[in-house]
Parts: C-alpha cells; sequence; structure tokens
C-alpha cells in the first residue's frame, strides 16, 4: 500500500501541488502586504516554492547522488546534478536580495519610523 | 583580449576599491579602466566577429562568452557610457561630498560588469547572474544619497525587481524541464520540442520578467520613482545602460528562440502603447527628472515597436535609434546633475535659473536630437525607421510615430522656451573644465552622427544582420566555433 506514496509519480504530483500553492500565497502576500518585512518575506516564500519544484521534480526513486568512488563503477541510477548547482547559487543570491532588502528597510525606519508601504509616497509631483 | 575580462576587470576593481582608496589614485585608476576596456571594445570593429572565449570545458557543457556584431553595438554603448560618467565622477566628487565614494565606485563597476556579461553571456543561466548582478547594484545605487526619497525609490525597485526574477527563474526552471539544457545555442534547436501549453507560460514569463526590468508597458509603473529618487547621474546610466542591456537580453532571446507572428504582433503593440501613454504622462510632469524618465519610457516603448517588426530596415534605423538615444539621454542627466548641485532642486523651473551659453546649447541640443530633428542623430535614426515601416507598407505605424512625436515636441519645445525666457533671476553656473570636455564630446557625437550617418550604419546595418540571422551565433554557442 505504501508503495503508490513512495513512488516516483506521486511524489512528482506533491511537490507540484504542494509548491505551486505555496507560490500562490507568496504572490498574494507580495501584494497585499503592507509591511515592508512581511512583503520580503513573502518573496523569499515565493523563490522557495520555486527551488521546491525544481529540486522535487528531478527526485526519483532509488536513484542515487552522482559522487563517483571505487566502488560505483557505472553511471546508471544516477540523478541529474545540474538542478542543485543552479538551486545553489539562486540561494545565495535571493540571501543577497532579501539582505539588501531589510538594510534598506532598516534605513528607511531610521528616517521615518515606519515601515508601511503604502505610506511610502514622498516621491511623485 | 579575452572576453572574460569585461566582466572580469571591473568586479576585480570593485573588490579592490579600499586599495585604491587608500593609496588615493580610485577616481583616476576608474578612469583608466573604463579607457582600456572603451579603446579594447573599439579595436573589435577592425576584427571578423563572432569571438568566443571559453571557460575550462567546451560549450556545449561549459560556459562560454560569445562576442557578435550585435553584441559589440551594445558594448561599444556600454563601454562608452561607462568612460564617460567615470570622467564625470571626477568633477561631482570634487564639488559634492566625498565621503562615500568608494560605495559609488563599488557599485559603479559592477553595474558596468554585470551589463557586459550580461550581452555577452551565451547561457541563459549566466544571464539570470549577470541580470541579478545588475539588479543589486541598480537597487543600491538607486538607493546611494539614503534619503527618504531614495530609499523610498531604492525599495520599489528591489521589491518589483526581485519580482521580475523570480519569474525569470520559473522560466528557466521550465525551459530545464522541458529540454534540459541552458546552452541558448542548444535551447535555440530544441525550442519546438517544448510542449506547447508550457511554451505560453515560459513566453509569458520571460515576458514579465524581462519587460518589467526592460520598462515595457504595464510593468513601468516603478521607473518615475527610481529616476526621481536616484541621483543624475545614476538616472543617466539606467536610462543608458541598465535598460539597454534588458533591452537587448529580451529581443536577443527573442530572435534566437524564434517566436511567432503572434507575440511580435503583441510586443509592437505593447510598445506603442509605452510610447502613446509615456509621452501623454510625461506632459504634465513637474518634476524634471521624472520628466525625462517618462521620455525614457517613450522612447524605449518606440524601440520596442521597431526591433519587434522582423525586418531589417526598421531594425537597423532602430538600433542607430537607440545610440543616438543612450548619448542623447545621458548628456542630458550629466547637463542636468551640474544644475541640480547648483541649485538643489528638480522642479522643471530649475532650466529658467541658470545663465550659461554652452550648457543652453548642449541642452537643446540633446533635446531636438531626441525630438528627432534634422541634422542631428536622432533624426536619421528616426527618419530610418519611417523609410523602413514604409517598405513594410505599415501606415498605420508611421502616422503612430508622427502622432506621438508631436506630443513629446510639445514638453521638449516647451523646456527650450524656458531655458531661454529671462525671468530676471538667472544665475551664473561654473561649468568645469571637465565637463566642458565631457558635454562637448556628446553633443559632438549627436551632431556628426547627423551629418554623417554612415559612420553608424556601417555598424547598425552588421548588427541588424547579426540579430535576424543567428546561424553563425548559434554554431559558436555549440562549440562549433573553437
Amino acid at each position: 500500500m505504501f508503495d503508490f506514496f513512495n513512488s516516483t509519480q506521486t511524489i512528482h504530483t506533491i511537490v507540484v501541488l504542494g509548491s505551486m500553492s505555496l507560490f500562490a500565497i507568496g504572490l498574494y502576500g507580495v501584494f497585499t502586504q503592507k509591511n515592508l518585512v512581511k512583503v520580503l518575506v513573502s518573496l523569499s516564500m515565493m523563490e522557495a516554492a520555486l527551488f521546491l519544484f525544481f529540486i522535487g521534480l528531478h527526485y526519483k526513486k532509488d536513484f542515487t547522488a552522482p559522487i563517483v568512488d571505487d566502488t560505483i563503477k557505472t553511471f546508471t541510477n544516477m540523478v541529474d546534478p545540474v538542478p542543485q548547482a543552479m538551486i545553489l547559487t539562486t540561494i545565495v543570491i535571493g540571501l543577497a536580495i532579501l539582505a539588501l532588502g531589510l538594510s534598506f528597510g532598516i534605513e528607511y525606519f531610521k528616517l521615518t519610523g515606519t515601515n508601511d508601504i503604502s505610506k511610502m509616497n514622498e516621491l511623485g509631483d | 583580449m579575452s572576453l572574460g575580462y569585461y566582466f572580469l576587470l571591473p568586479v576585480l576593481f570593485s573588490f579592490l576599491t579600499p586599495l585604491f582608496k587608500k593609496f588615493g589614485s580610485l577616481r583616476a585608476s576608474s578612469v583608466l579602466l573604463n579607457a582600456i576596456l572603451f579603446l579594447q571594445a573599439f579595436s573589435y570593429t577592425k576584427i571578423a566577429l563572432p569571438k568566443i572565449t571559453q571557460f575550462s570545458i567546451a560549450p556545449p557543457l561549459g560556459i562560454a562568452f560569445i562576442l557578435d556584431n550585435f553584441s559589440l553595438l551594445f558594448l561599444l554603448i556600454f563601454t562608452f557610457s561607462g568612460l564617460i560618467v567615470s570622467m564625470y565622477m571626477l568633477w561631482y566628487f570634487k564639488e559634492n561630498d566625498a565621503k562615500h565614494e568608494a560605495r559609488f565606485y563599488v557599485l559603479f563597476h559592477m553595474l558596468i560588469s554585470g551589463s557586459i556579461g550580461m550581452i555577452l553571456s551565451s547561457d541563459i543561466f549566466n544571464i539570470y547572474i549577470f541580470f541579478e548582478i545588475v539588479g543589486i547594484s541598480s537597487y543600491s545605487l538607486a538607493a546611494y544619497n539614503k534619503d527618504k526619497k531614495a530609499l523610498e525609490g531604492g525599495i520599489k525597485y528591489l521589491i518589483i525587481g526581485s519580482i521580475a526574477s523570480i519569474f525569470i527563474v520559473f522560466a528557466i526552471m521550465l525551459i530545464y524541464l522541458q529540454i534540459g539544457t541552458v546552452n541558448l545555442g542548444q535551447i535555440a534547436q530544441r525550442y519546438n520540442d517544448i510542449n506547447p501549453t508550457v511554451g505560453v507560460f515560459i513566453a509569458l514569463m520571460l515576458l514579465i520578467g524581462f519587460g518589467t526590468k526592460a520598462e515595457l508597458f504595464p510593468l513601468n509603473f516603478w521607473v518615475p520613482d527610481v529616476y526621481q529618487g536616484s541621483s543624475s547621474q545614476v538616472a543617466g546610466l539606467f536610462s543608458s545602460v541598465v535598460s539597454k542591456s534588458y533591452l537587448f537580453v529580451f529581443f536577443h532571446l527573442f530572435y534566437l528562440f524564434g517566436i511567432s507572428e503572434k507575440y511580435m504582433l503583441l510586443i509592437m503593440v505593447l510598445g506603442a502603447v509605452t510610447f502613446l501613454v509615456s509621452e501623454l504622462t510625461a506632459l504634465n510632469q513637474k518634476d524634471i527628472k521624472r520628466l525625462f524618465a517618462y521620455s525614457t519610457l517613450g522612447q524605449l516603448g518606440l524601440l520596442f515597436m521597431a526591433l519587434s517588426s522582423n525586418s531589417s530596415e526598421i531594425i537597423s534605423g532602430a538600433l542607430f535609434h537607440l545610440t543616438s538615444h543612450s548619448i542623447g539621454k545621458l548628456l542630458i542627466f550629466l547637463a542636468l546633475g551640474i544644475l541640480i548641485s547648483k541649485f538643489n532642486h528638480t522642479k522643471i523651473s530649475i532650466f529658467g535659473d541658470f545663465k550659461s551659453k554652452f550648457l543652453s546649447a548642449v541642452f537643446i541640443i540633446a533635446f531636438l536630437s531626441i525630438l528627432g530633428i534634422p541634422p542631428f542623430s536622432g533624426f536619421v535614426g528616426k527618419l530610418l525607421m519611417l523609410k523602413g515601416f514604409a517598405i513594410a507598407g505599415n501606415y498605420v505605424a508611421i502616422a503612430f510615430i508622427l502622432i506621438v512625436s508631436i506630443i513629446e515636441a510639445v514638453y521638449f519645445f516647451r523646456l527650450i522656451v524656458i531655458i531661454n525666457k529671462d525671468n530676471g533671476k538667472k544665475q551664473e553656473i561654473k561649468v568645469g573644465m571637465i565637463n566642458y570636455i565631457l558635454l562637448s564630446i556628446l553633443a559632438g557625437l549627436l551632431i556628426l552622427f547627423g551629418f554623417m550617418p554612415s559612420l553608424l550604419t556601417n555598424f547598425t546595418d552588421l548588427a541588424t544582420k547579426a540579430l535576424l540571422h543567428p546561424e553563425l551565433y548559434l554554431n559558436f554557442a555549440l562549440g562549433g566555433g573553437l
């Protein structure tokens, strides 16, 4: 019975449904939240959803990491390592942007005492 | 010189900025670096292109950077703008507070490096990485002054920019899931293997991602805020380098993947709407930086309209117009910086306050050139574009461009009137030796290309050929050129 839940197909379905709902929650948060910190958290959620989506869809049952040592001579049943490398890079970039956004938020709070995006209307005619 | 140096040298320079600052030669070394990059880029006009540089593993598996005639035009514009701005900063930091100059130089070179990397990369994931390098440095440059306005612009830019980059990552992931590659050549080869439904999603996400950054309607609401909040030379960089680099990637991918007619029409309509709406909004702006931000948006809309036409005459004219717009907007923003540092406000009336024959002349040359009035270079670009549309039989587009140009003329001529009117409180303004040279070079180029368009049309024709017939580029991207 548990084979059904452990099959590649089922896990892919769960990954797609889960990550896309997380993505939708993040997108909703970006457009509805007023607090800058909450907006940045929503952005991180969208990014995390994409990471789960991409890594999850490259999961294959019984496949191993592509590490070659003396005992492994063939290259069968290994997952594609490129997605992991790409996601690792994207995580670092996402972290940099999050840090930059928070530092902007701190500077803005020091000047005005608020982090409310709807009150940011200094610009304009 | 290996193509890698174009983005590695500026990055290295920004990491070594504290060292240069300690030995007191930061500003001069920045000029030297940008001069080297520009002269080296100029030397490529003499040799046959494309040129390829690979890193350790040969493409399509490894990372490669390719320079073809299309990217050469942009490389020249970017390195030239970098050189001009770095020389302008010699004056700027002498007149203004130079306490945080190191911060500016770090971000400025990151920006140049990212833009150049973005146009040279031949794989879509590297394009994304450079996209983010440009993104992070331009968010910080927008917030450079650290006052309320600057931070507000920076925060808005950061949020919108992050959403755009998330959509681009999504598109890249879908492409990788479908065809298992990030190399541009391989994607172009197998683009038709993509499931049509997923293909629509990919095209839509790339459109949202790059459209937001390249300031396409309706995703460009953040642009005026960012331009208004940032200092004038930074706004000049945004207008002549950053937006152009996103525009490059957009149309490079567009023609490499062979997007269908339907999307071309969509982009053309979006470009036309951008052009019309921005010029109409520009009419009643009271802040001078906002006005030029809307004017930039309008010109970018025109470029979107012309570049998506798939006809070599129109595209050649559009690239001509793009070059003269880059030069003209850089000229306007740099000259505006001189006024703002003297009068400390950004209302339109600033143009009535100064008395300087030289500054008035360069402003008027730049305005007329962007408007497309002979004998300046903007005229030739617009004429070539209209000629192309006439050959293609698209008379609606001709009428549309001419009508919107009249709207554009209204506010530019209003500015010229303000400059020339004697309101009794005009003040003498000191321009400075470096600025005399810089602004004369820029204005001189606008006049030169107006009288001798063949100097530039040689490049734009080659660039158009490389854009519309990318077979040679694809061959190099697949590793055939090694």
